[in-house]
């Protein structure tokens, strides 16, 4: 394909190989088809959206820097998204006494709204509980929690992200599930969201 | 049970069966089967329906869409940044930035320095001043007590 018919629809490999060759605006088509998906896979491992925001552009200064070592043994956005997972868990293990005392400070948040009785969850509460939620659940299964849920990505394509075997995956999401359903049983709030 | 899956392959299938993301039309088969018969299995499906239910209904904060039409940009500009550190008047004024602190302190240090020999030149020069007048004075009680001889 010309350089000049390259646009955000052009395929993957199309993108690659312009861009290998020189092309620099077909990064930038790159950036623009996968910044949103990045910045969610980040922001839904780290949760805070400045550090989604600073991570994210490191992502994207890593895939300029190793795109040339994509082989295309696996699909592009698997390869994309294994940069954005490894950035993530890097992230939360070097800053984990950090988010362990934010932690407290919402979790004192959401005791106190637990006192509000009669009350639905109003959509901020329910962030905030879906925040902590997530937030519980340790790094490698809130990995496999947000890729397969929120992603939809198949068990293969978690396990080639993550490295691991497919029935390990499958066991992990399950366990991050449960691992949910006992952290929102605890607030009371939840009770609420169940019944209404 | 049909033997193909265990009680736990059917467990651990249930978020998936919950959010309908089962291609495997045996296995959905297989599920809602145990769900009906099993009620350990029935209770875990419900437990985990109800989680999904929260999880559908909640959402984190969006950034608005502004927020990515300047995304691209930060990322360009964080590209240039690491690949092009600064150019060369930018390395210059780095270059300024730690060459003119070092030459203020080596020029204060100097001007201390030989502002403190001085002091000790006119130290040494006073002292030599000194010796030599208690030499003339000597001489002058030498001449005294000749004459007075």
């Amino acid at each position: 394909m010309a350089e000049n018919n390259l646009d955000i629809n052009s395929t993957d490999d199309e993108l690659i190989e312009s861009f290998i060759k020189g092309n620099q605006s077909a990064f930038n088509f790159i950036v623009r088809k996968y910044q949103k998906k990045v910045y969610w896979v980040v922001r839904k491992m780290v949760l805070d959206h400045d550090d989604a925001d600073d991570l994210t552009q490191e992502v994207f200064l890593k895939l300029y820097r190793s795109i040339g070592d994509f082989r295309g043994e696996s699909k592009f956005f698997t390869y994309v998204y294994k940069i954005a997972i490894n950035y993530s868990l890097n992230h939360l293990v070097k800053n984990k006494k950090m988010y362990k005392r934010k932690s407290d400070l919402e979790d004192e948040f959401i005791m106190s709204t637990d006192k509000i009785a009669d009350e639905e969850l109003n959509s901020k509460e329910k962030t905030l509980l879906l925040e902590e939620a997530i937030r519980s659940l340790p790094e490698q299964q809130r990995a496999v929690f947000n890729l397969r849920y929120y992603e939809n990505l198949t068990y293969d394509e978690i396990a080639n992200i993550m490295n691991k075997s497919v029935g390990g995956m499958k066991a992990n999401y399950f366990h991050a599930i449960k691992k949910l359903e006992k952290f929102l049983k605890s607030h009371k709030k939840y009770d609420l969201v169940e019944t209404s | 049970m049909n033997t193909k899956y265990t009680k736990e392959d059917i467990i651990h299938s249930l978020p998936d069966y919950v959010s309908d993301n089962i291609e495997d039309s045996e296995l959905i088969k297989e599920i809602e089967n145990v769900i009906n018969t099993d009620n350990e299995v029935k209770n875990e499906f419900i437990e985990i329906s109800n989680t999904m239910n929260f999880l559908n209904s909640a959402d984190l904060e969006h950034p608005g869409e502004n927020y990515f039409n300047n995304l691209s940009v930060k990322i360009n500009e964080r590209i240039h940044e690491n690949l092009n550190p600064g150019s060369i008047l930018d390395r210059l004024s780095l270059l300024w930035k730690i060459l003119i602190p070092a030459f203020s302190v080596l020029l204060i240090s100097f001007l201390f320095l030989s502002n403190r020999n001085s002091d000790n030149t006119e130290f040494t020069k006073t002292d030599e001043t000194k010796k030599q007048i208690s030499i003339a004075d000597n001489k002058d009680d030498e001449k005294k007590g000749l004459s007075s001889d």
